[in-house]
């Protein structure tokens, strides 16, 4: 991601978010530009919630970091005005019917279009004069995802947004995403566990290992960066040798073991083997290294 | 503070159904009671009063419909208020407020505006208007629906109205009276929920009360009775009470818009005293630490 | 949802799936390609990637941009792209195929040459 300030919606340096003695994000730089979807991945703790509170003004962070050009804390409510942030859906409150909570939105949200909003509403199978509380928690995230959408905002941050939606909720949920907001003027920044799912959405990636920052590029600079030779068992020692970022089994394919290069690795190396792409799960393993992940085939 | 009036538009959306509850059952039972139950009323009464019977029953009746009207909403307003630092904490929706492009101030202000001031005052008018519908069968009943037009309104209602002004005019300077100790509650509530009461209670009632007794420090007891009195008299007699003998009858409600006018006058004089200012202050620093307390994320989790 | 391969960058998988479309016909030539945003709804992918997946035609000549108007099929692609294919399958599917053929014990003779 280049540096070209007029067209950075995020920009953070040295960014560090402490809670006592522990540092939830630990210095942490990159450029968020606009037409972008940036997907911020990072297991359970790692600061992806952390660094989105930062990102709003809710929460104290140490480090430059200019959001729409804003700074989040002392700006917050002009910020919020411009972008829009969903902390964790299914948290409406369950007292509201979808309808007060469209009076309130329009009352609250400059940018907000109630219609708009039930236009979107529409598509789903939640009613306007249905109490929250009556929702299931599918419902609650559409009605949350649809308010949501009927913002006007630069910048959109999802804290992992499609969190209890079934699949054919998620890929209406996708397509929402390419077709209001991939104009090349908005920007998206999305955190999510669905790592294979939303790979194809993304055009960049953040990766947060404990509050670091192991990894901050967009996907065709990854496709040109790291290489993927899958291989058989018999040359397992030498592909070892040349110090791959990662090696595990595939299972499928003709090959059935795989490693991933930090860099093209020398000739005779990759022609141990046939060439793969390595898919952003498999860089996320590399880079992450724990043993739980969500590989949900569908 | 530009989002304060869809803030508390809020209130009304998710308050609404049970302000209605208040004030249609009171007055549903009161109007029963009053249509079908036994009304008895002294003689020595009927004897003293003789013909200022019917326009003491109609004052009674406003007067009773407002006072219980009052205490409802003020009691409830206050149980509401109380826990307005976590009431969006047990549904999680805390983080989609805090998502909201809402100043904290804002956030904060505008349910004490809306339920310390707003539901009380809006009590009283409708206790008022409730009045007249009781006091119309109260007097029907014991004097005769007759009796109710024939009464003098020419003087009933300058005093009613001057009397309520009072009471609404008064309600935001006993507030300021009240501000300390309520704040207080709603930032103890941040830390101890329903406890914070018990914690109020306990701490300057009882705390006062063994602070004057047994230490001989009575400076906590003192201005608590400072401040409870002093809102008692923001709202109503400041200085003397409103003197009417029964032999005056309607004589006597003629003076009561004068010495309305008077009384708010002497409350309002009132409001110069250094411990109301030292009252405010404490209360501004309560509001502040609420501020940077919902700041922080008001306590939410992750 | 379209699930992509491991084998290719997405974009170059995209090409591939576009350009056997327009060996179909679909669109046909001189025809406009479906908008970016179509593309990228249909496919679910980020229309960056659509991009490049329709550069990367459009460098190989089959796909022409006309000025205000969008992508275009130019004329001659479905043969551009027959030929393409032909050169690749006989250079390095062929090959692998014929391997195959032989460990299996499979000679010509053997094979049905008659399209059902």
């Amino acid at each position: 991601m280049n540096a070209d300030d007029n067209t950075m919606l995020v920009q953070a340096k040295g960014l560090s978010v402490r809670y006592g003695a522990k540092r939830a994000v630990d210095d942490v730089s990159f450029n968020i530009p606009k037409g972008r979807v940036v997907g911020l991945l990072g297991h359970n703790g790692a600061g992806k919630t952390t660094l989105m509170k930062a990102l709003v003004g809710l929460a104290t962070a140490e480090g430059e970091l200019a959001v729409l050009g804003l700074n989040p804390r002392r700006q917050r409510v002009q910020l919020l005005e411009q972008a829009c942030y969903i902390p964790d859906v299914a948290i409406l409150p369950r007292w509201a019917r979808v309808e007060d909570l469209i009076t309130m939105m329009s009352a609250l949200h400059p940018r907000f279009s109630a219609e708009r909003a039930r236009a979107l509403l529409r598509r789903t199978s939640v009613g306007l004069s249905d109490k929250v509380k009556t929702l299931s928690k599918g419902m609650v995230v559409q009605a949350h995802l649809a308010l949501i959408a009927a913002i006007d905002a630069k910048l959109m941050i999802l804290d992992e947004p499609t969190l209890g939606l079934d699949v054919l909720s998620r890929k209406a949920f996708y397509e929402m995403l390419i077709d209001e907001w991939c104009d090349g003027e908005r920007s998206v920044l999305i955190s999510t566990h669905q790592v294979e799912e939303i790979e194809s959405l993304l055009s960049d990636v953040l990766m947060l290992n404990e509050g670091k920052l192991v990894l901050s590029i967009s996907l065709e600079d990854m496709e040109r960066r790291f290489v993927g030779v899958s291989h058989d068992a018999a040359v397992a020692e030498q592909i070892a040798a040349a110090h791959p970022l990662l090696r595990y089994r595939t299972g499928t394919g003709p090959a059935g073991n795989a490693a991933i290069f930090d860099g093209a690795p020398p000739e005779h190396v990759q022609a141990l083997g046939q060439r793969m792409r390595p898919s952003l799960v498999d860089l996320f393993v590399a880079l992450t290294r724990k043993p739980e992940l969500d590989r949900t085939h569908f | 503070m530009s989002k304060l009036v869809p803030l508390m538009q809020r209130e009304w959306l998710q308050y609404r159904f049970g302000w209605m509850l208040m004030v249609l059952v009171p007055f549903a039972i009161a109007l029963l009671l009053l249509a079908f139950g036994q009304i008895q009323i002294g003689p020595e009464h009927v004897d003293r009063v003789g013909e200022g019977l019917a326009p003491m029953l109609a004052m009674a009746a406003i007067a009773g419909s407002s006072g219980v009207m009052f205490a409802i909403a003020s009691l409830s307003s206050l149980i509401i208020v109380s826990s307005i630092a976590r009431r969006d904490h047990a549904d999680r929706s805390i983080e989609f407020w805090l998502s909201l492009p809402t100043s904290h101030s804002a956030s904060l202000g505008a349910p004490l505006l809306v339920h310390l001031l707003l539901v009380p005052a809006a009590a009283l008018l409708l206790g008022l208007a409730g009045g007249l519908l009781v006091s119309m069968v109260l007097v029907g009943r014991v004097v005769g629906i007759s009796a109710w037009f024939a009464l003098p309104w020419g003087d009933l209602l300058p005093a009613v109205f001057s009397l309520f002004a009072r009471l609404l005019a008064g309600l935001p300077l006993a507030l300021l009276w009240l501000s300390p100790l309520i704040l207080l509650v709603v930032l103890l509530a941040a830390w101890f929920r329903r406890w914070s009461w018990v914690i109020l209670g306990v701490g300057f009632g009882l705390g006062g009360l063994l602070l004057d007794r047994v230490f001989g420090q009575p400076l906590l007891s003192q201005t608590t009775a400072a401040l409870l009195l002093g809102a008692q008299q923001a709202l109503i007699s400041a200085g003397e009470g409103f003197q009417m003998g029964a032999a005056e009858g309607l004589e006597g409600l003629r003076n009561l818009p004068a010495w309305a006018l008077h009384d708010f006058g002497l409350a309002l004089g009132k409001l110069s005293s250094p411990l109301l200012a030292g009252a405010l202050l404490f209360s501004a620093g309560c509001f502040a630490l609420l501020v940077l307390w919902r700041q922080r994320g008001a306590g939410a989790a992750g | 949802m379209q699930t992509w391969d491991d084998r290719q960058p997405i974009y170059q998988q995209l090409a591939d799936i576009l350009a056997a479309q327009l060996l179909d016909g679909e669109p046909s030539e001189g025809a406009a390609m479906p908008s970016v945003r179509a593309l990228a709804g249909r496919y679910l992918l980020n229309p960056l990637t659509v991009n490049r997946a329709l550069q990367a035609l459009g460098d190989e000549g089959v796909l022409e941009n006309r000025r205000g108007m969008g992508l275009y099929v130019t004329a001659g692609a479905r043969e551009r792209l027959r030929v393409a294919e032909r050169e690749r399958f006989l250079h390095s599917e062929w090959p692998r195929l014929r391997e195959r053929l032989r460990r299996l014990g499979i000679g010509a003779e053997q094979l049905n040459w008659e399209a059902r």
